[in-house]
């Protein structure tokens, strides 16, 4: 009785290890994923629209927001705030990252854990200093006297670009959390999957920037 | 071979997409310099004048990277036509709602509806109307 209890966990472990199939010839997990990342555009499209409509709020030195309700602030505009060639290394950072990730799905593929892990914390680590760039960013702003709530347009800039802050901190806690899996034998070469759907977050999260560096940063 | 076993075994054929195959670690160095030349581009348009021109190649440029992510790094070019469409209908979905509510709000035409979100300033906003419109003064009062 036992050795048949025995035999039926081992077999079941054995079926854990693999993906089921489907339909599609996708595992469910990766259509999961492109599922999120598909509301994920409406989500961003949303914040950016958002800027856009806002980013000439006020229109010029205290002109256009004195008298009305709910529209007074600073006359200070973002972009005079912008310091584009620290922007620019950041978005160089991100971009790296990005061929870091692709490596380690590339070396998870290739069954190398060992090599996965080091890309993986690589791509955490320019991550890290993506968002500690944000954050100098941020503080930069705040000591010129732009907060979140000084006018609008600072409202909506600080949303967008916190939001996608938060991504980023959220991709590198999932980068770390499968490089630690990996050290500790926990994620087998049969769930070398589970590297590339985290991957397909941490380079939806470089498009995303690639779209807010040119809309928010680069067109005047 | 048992029915889970071989349920299993078929997972492993069927788990990773059809056709799934990866591109090599030298077409990623290139796909990458490719991109970082781009964002450099990119960056040197602060020295280009600012006109029309200049955001037309900052949105192509924009565009060109965006595509080759998608392509290479998120293995779209080699995956399972599903995910493309998943992505584009993600896409065209947020451009159109987006795009409509920039029209509900003169985005397009006035950089905004005046009436929500700013001031009035150059364009004055029309009085209110002291006369009743035509349409009632000919009918009269109801009651």
């Amino acid at each position: 009785m036992s050795e048949t209890l025995t035999a039926s966990a081992a077999v079941h472990h054995e079926a854990d290890d693999h993906a089921h199939p489907t339909v599609t010839g996708i595992s469910n997990e990766k259509l999961a994923m492109w599922l999120f990342l598909g509301t994920e555009c409406m989500l961003f499209g949303g914040l950016i629209s958002t800027y856009m409509l806002y980013k000439n709020r006020p229109v010029g030195s205290g002109e256009g927001v004195a008298g009305v309700e709910g529209l007074a602030g600073s006359p200070t505009r973002v972009s005079e705030l912008f310091d584009i060639p620290f922007t620019s290394a950041s978005s160089f950072v991100l971009l790296a990252s990005s061929l870091t990730m692709v490596f380690a799905v590339s070396s998870a593929m290739r069954k190398d854990q060992a090599r996965m892990r080091l890309w993986l914390v690589t791509t955490a680590v320019l991550g890290g200093v993506f968002v500690g760039g944000q954050i100098y960013e941020f503080t930069a702003f705040v000591k010129e006297g732009l907060g979140f709530t000084s006018n609008v347009a600072a409202s909506a800039f600080f949303t967008l670009t916190g939001f996608h802050g938060v991504h980023v901190t959220l991709g590198i806690l999932m980068l770390l959390f499968t490089a630690g899996l990996s050290l500790r034998g926990r994620l087998p070469d049969s769930k070398a999957e589970a590297v590339e759907i985290v991957g397909l977050y941490w380079h939806f999260v470089d498009v995303v920037w690639i779209l807010i560096f040119t809309v928010v940063y680069l067109i005047k | 071979m048992t029915a889970v076993a071989e349920t299993a075994a078929h997972a492993d054929e069927h788990g990773h997409d059809e056709g799934h195959a990866h591109p090599s670690d030298a077409t990623y160095w290139k796909v990458g310099a490719f991109l970082a030349v781009l964002t450099a581009l990119e960056v040197s348009t602060i020295w280009w004048p600012e006109n029309v021109l200049t955001s037309i190649t900052l949105i192509v440029m924009m565009i060109i990277k965006f595509a080759t992510v998608a392509a290479f790094f998120m293995h779209l070019r080699f995956d399972s036509k599903i995910l493309q469409n998943l992505l584009l209908v993600g896409i065209i979905m947020a451009i159109a709602c987006y795009a409509a509510m920039g029209g509900a709000l003169n985005f397009w035409d006035q950089g905004g509806n005046q009436l929500i979100n700013d001031a009035p300033r150059d364009q004055p906003l029309p009085p209110a109307p002291t006369d009743p419109p035509a349409i009632i003064r000919e009918s009269g009062p109801s009651h």
